[in-house]
């Protein structure tokens, strides 16, 4: 154990993190360089566009130091969003250190400061690295100043490098070694093991990725997952190097991946411990939450001749992200889809850009919307998640909705701005709190509809990114709900139905009328755009008929080429929904649902 | 009967107008060449159309041509190919060529209608347009046509240039009137990628109307043709009883075979379609081959021709047949709005539906 370190790298977007992560796994040989493809971690096209890390990804990178040692670097990638906080904190208590990247022309940036927040919770070992200083602009004093001023740290404690030249790489790994504690635990102790991560394999089933604590684990072991209640025979352990490598045990301290013929990757969940059947650990690991969807919205194809690929895609996607979970629904306006539950408003944008670009569909998304609990007249109490199941309002005699405790760290200047954002937001009993100076820790209670459509994205510029953010469910409150919903030319678009406050509901119905008379393109009839609570009209936008669309001259030169610009103008109008007479491209049902302050 | 039309494309005019995209060079010089080449064309199309009934020269400035030319040119059409009894037989002409004896001539060679490139009876919009005459060029061209004997007129007119309000249309439009003309187009300015106009409109440096200023053109003009007694008998067509239709533009509207001749004509034999090169050296080096100068060519789908059909059809007051066009509560709402009417089971499109022949197309094709 003592020739082991779990690391991970925190960085601000486009501060050198994956650049970093190539160039330690090609100076330890991990990847012949002509084999080498840039940024190895991030393995999904969306990763690398958006600059951000949605799967967790380990590698083991083996290392001789300077002291004539062997060691194991194990590096934890992580993923880098609030819907996927949680699969961070688990990454991060997988490691006893971090490697905090800051790019010497562009300083600290926000997201240095929130990372770094999260490592302190874990108590990890804290190296501050200054990369790109090869750069002409590079401003290392103050980069010096703001690690002490800024991130309370010791500048002298930095490391300076250029990942891009690979200058200062080397230093990378020997501090590696001397200042990230080796992983304490003990190996003849009962098992402990922490799953940071799963993912599947076409022909393995899942593949587990976890953290050894305490004990060994072996081929042939019979192990249980202690939360998901269920034992498997272990078929394979191993370690991660660009591909797997098997070996006989994974013990206390390392990083690896177990496989147990295990079909499906939801029956694995995240931060659960495993351990043996036979002399099982006296307590799971702590931590322990489990990844309850909390956005639901519904999938439809635009052709409904898609519903079959889309019911495939559907399934293969699942067999990869655990976190989500579909089930047949249909609705008036849009015919058969699919309801699905996410973590939240980006692990939906994810499914439906992976739905469109890996499996090549278009699809429609209906408003998302949280679970609802309603008590009726008779005393029943019916969960609504869908817009389309909202209960008779003259049987409702309670209203409720979810509520979310939200944990916001920042620099002190951006208090005033945050609170009056989550007051905006229905945000009750606050709660202040300086863990160190010019630090503030802010806790407040919200509806959870109210935070996940725009709060983080608002959020974030509210802090200018300085600030972390994350929430757990507490309970269910009271609230004063009704049922808005959007018509076109008086026919109801259920996929548009949403449940809001009744505060809500005026500025939410505008904002959707707006929205859809800039995306519906103008048609040959006026088309009247409506929001509406039960027969009340609350809302209402038009969109003007075409008067005048068609060439001066069509003669001989003319017709293939209009023919193809004609024929062109059809296969859009194809992409688009018909509810009554109106043609509704896809944009529409996407521009309702994003944000109210773009 | 089966027949078909030709069209022949003279690539040639005196300077280019910045709103133009048709091919055509200042080079005069190339004429001779270009006359020996299109016989040569001809020869190779003999006997693979049916006869024609209407025969179009267009341009380019096909004005331009020195009458030796002309007569060269139509001896070989008569040369090569049959023609229905009583042809039409068209000329385009820019008002600052038309002199009488040049009309008589054209007379005296077969040439029974005449199409002049008027574009606008004010000077203002003439320059804008970067025209070679004056408004006064086209009263004269006008009457000396009629003098000439030519009866079967047409002038083509501009509508929608920069500030341009709708009483100075009208005042064109009253022109027309003036001088006893039988057909007029009358055109919506058409921005054409590439052009130096379009490349003008993209710097933002012109005033152009805006959708609802062009449907006030349109219905303006559609008004006044109407109140004297002329036909809307296409988009951008109109002529004062039906013996004054282009019976050759019909022909592309009502999908007849059609032959076109030199640099850039494009020509259908019902299944396909095909179009020459658009540079006169490499028409000339093929033709000069005995080989056919096209350049690209498609087969026609019976999905495409049955679109094409509808396309073309929406554009004309004559329609579709209905029977094309699935009956739907779509449909009809756009006979309830008034875009539509059904006529001899013929689904004809209003004036209103005219203004939208393009997006009616798209909207009612049944695939």
């Amino acid at each position: 154990m003592e020739n082991i370190r779990n690391f991970s790298i925190i960085a601000h977007i486009d501060h050198g993190k994956s650049t970093l992560a190539d160039r330690l796994i090609e100076i330890t040989g991990v990847v012949e360089p002509r084999q080498f493809k840039d940024q190895i971690l991030d393995n999904l096209d969306i990763e690398r566009e958006r600059g951000i890390t949605i799967k967790s990804q380990a590698i083991t990178l083996p290392y001789r130091a300077r002291d004539g040692k062997e060691y194991l670097l194990n590096l934890i990638d992580t993923p880098g969003h609030v819907d996927f906080s949680y699969e961070v904190s688990r990454a991060l208590a997988a490691c006893e250190g971090v490697l905090l990247v800051i790019d010497a022309t562009q300083g600290v940036q926000a997201q240095t400061l929130a990372n770094l927040y999260l490592a302190l919770e874990h108590d990890l070992a804290i190296i501050p690295i200054i990369n790109k200083i090869d750069l002409p602009s590079a401003d290392i004093p103050r980069v010096l100043n703001q690690i002490e001023v800024e991130l309370g740290l010791n500048p002298k404690d930095h490391l300076a490098c250029s990942a891009k030249e690979g200058i200062g790489i080397e230093a990378i790994l020997e501090a590696i070694v001397e200042r990230i504690p080796p992983p304490k635990g003990d190996k003849n102790a009962p098992l402990a093991a922490l799953i940071f991560d799963a993912q599947y394999d076409s022909f393995r089933g899942t593949v587990i990725h976890c953290r050894v604590f305490d004990g060994e684990v072996a081929t042939g072991d019979l192990i249980r997952l202690i939360h998901s209640d269920a034992v498997y025979k272990v078929e394979e352990v191993g370690r991660f190097g660009l591909t797997r490598i098997r070996r006989d045990t994974l013990s206390a301290g390392e990083v690896g991946y177990i496989i147990a013929g295990i079909k499906n990757i939801s029956d694995v969940q995240t931060g659960d411990t495993i351990t043996h059947e036979e002399r099982p650990c006296s307590a799971p690991l702590a931590g322990f939450r489990e990844a309850k969807p909390v956005v639901f919205a519904s999938i439809y194809p635009i052709a409904s001749d898609d519903y079959e690929d889309l019911a495939q895609a559907l399934e293969k996607y699942k067999l990869n992200d655990a976190a989500f979970v579909y089930e047949k629904d249909s609705s008036v306006a849009l015919g058969q889809g699919f309801r699905c539950g996410f973590l939240g408003l980006l692990h939906l944008e994810v499914v439906q850009e992976r739905l469109e670009r890996e499996y090549g569909l278009s699809i429609i998304l209906s408003v998302p919307s949280v679970k609802y609990r309603f008590t009726l007249r008779d005393g029943t109490v019916v969960m609504v998640d869908n817009p389309a199941h909202y209960p008779n309002p003259a049987h409702i005699v309670k209203a409720e909705e979810p509520f979310i405790r939200a944990q916001m760290i920042m620099p002190d200047k951006y208090l005033g701005a945050v609170m009056k954002l989550c007051q905006e937001k229905r945000g009750e009993n606050s709660h202040l709190h300086y863990p160190s100076p010019g630090r503030v820790e802010l806790t407040y209670e919200m509806p959870l509809s109210e935070v996940i459509f725009d709060f983080y994205d608002r959020f974030k510029s509210g802090t200018q990114g300085y600030g972390s953010f994350d929430y757990e469910l507490i309970d269910y409150r009271e609230s004063n709900l009704v049922l808005l919903d959007i018509l076109v030319n008086g026919e109801k678009v259920d996929a548009l139905s949403q449940i809001v406050h009744r505060d809500r509901a005026r500025e939410r119905g505008l904002l959707a009328c707006e929205r859809l008379q800039e995306e519906i393109p103008r048609q040959l009839f006026k088309i009247a755009i409506q929001a509406a609570i039960g027969s009340e009209i609350i809302a209402r936008t038009t969109i003007n008929p075409y008067r005048k669309d068609v060439t001066a001259k069509c003669y001989g030169g003319d017709i293939t080429r209009k023919r193809k610009l004609l024929e062109k103008q059809k296969k859009g109008k194809k992409r688009m929904k018909m509810i009554g007479e109106v043609h509704i491209p896809q944009s529409a049902f996407l521009a309702v649902l994003k944000s109210d302050h773009e | 009967m089966s027949e078909a039309g030709l069209y022949i494309h003279i690539p040639f005019c005196a300077r280019k107008c910045p709103y133009c995209h048709f091919y055509s060079i200042t080079n005069l010089e190339l004429m001779g060449p270009f006359i020996e080449g299109l016989v040569r064309e001809m020869e190779m199309y003999r006997g693979a159309f049916p006869p024609f009934s209407t025969i179009y020269v267009g341009g380019g400035s096909p004005s331009l041509l020195p009458l030796p030319f002309i007569e060269t040119m139509l001896n070989g059409v008569f040369r090569f190919f049959s023609l229905t009894r009583n042809p039409e037989v068209t000329v385009e002409v820019n008002p600052a060529d038309g002199d009488r004896t040049w009309f008589k001539a054209l007379a005296q060679l077969g040439v029974n209608r005449l199409i002049i490139g008027v574009q606008s009876f004010d000077d203002g919009d003439l320059a804008f347009l970067g025209r070679r005459h004056r408004a006064e060029d086209a009263v004269v061209a006008v009457k000396n046509a009629q003098e000439a004997g030519f009866v079967n007129i047409g002038i083509d007119l501009i509508y929608g240039l920069p500030q341009q309000s709708i009483e100075v249309w009208e005042d064109n439009l009253k022109q027309v009137i003036n001088l006893a003309i039988p057909h007029v187009s009358c055109y919506e300015l058409t921005l054409e990628e590439g052009t130096p106009l379009d490349e003008r409109a993209k710097r933002g440096e012109l005033n152009l109307p805006d959708e609802e200023m062009k449907w006030q053109f349109f219905q303006a003009t559609d008004g006044f043709f109407s109140e004297h007694g002329f036909i809307h008998y296409e988009v951008s067509n109109f002529a004062r009883d039906d013996a004054f239709y282009s019976r050759h533009n019909l022909h592309y509207w009502q999908r007849v075979p059609y032959l076109g001749l030199g640099p850039s004509a494009h020509s259908f034999d019902g299944h396909h379609r095909w179009w020459n090169t658009s540079s006169l050296t490499r028409y000339l080096r093929k033709t000069e081959k005995g080989v056919k100068p096209i350049e690209g060519k498609e087969e026609i789908t019976r999905e495409d021709a049955i679109f094409e059909e509808i396309f073309l059809g929406l554009r004309t007051r004559d329609g579709v047949n209905k029977e094309l066009v699935r009956h739907s509560p779509l449909l009809e709402s756009l006979l309830q709005e008034g875009y539509l009417i059904v006529d001899h089971n013929r689904l004809r499109p209003t004036p209103k539906g005219l203004a939208l022949a393009d997006r009616l197309a798209v909207i009612i094709c049944p695939n």
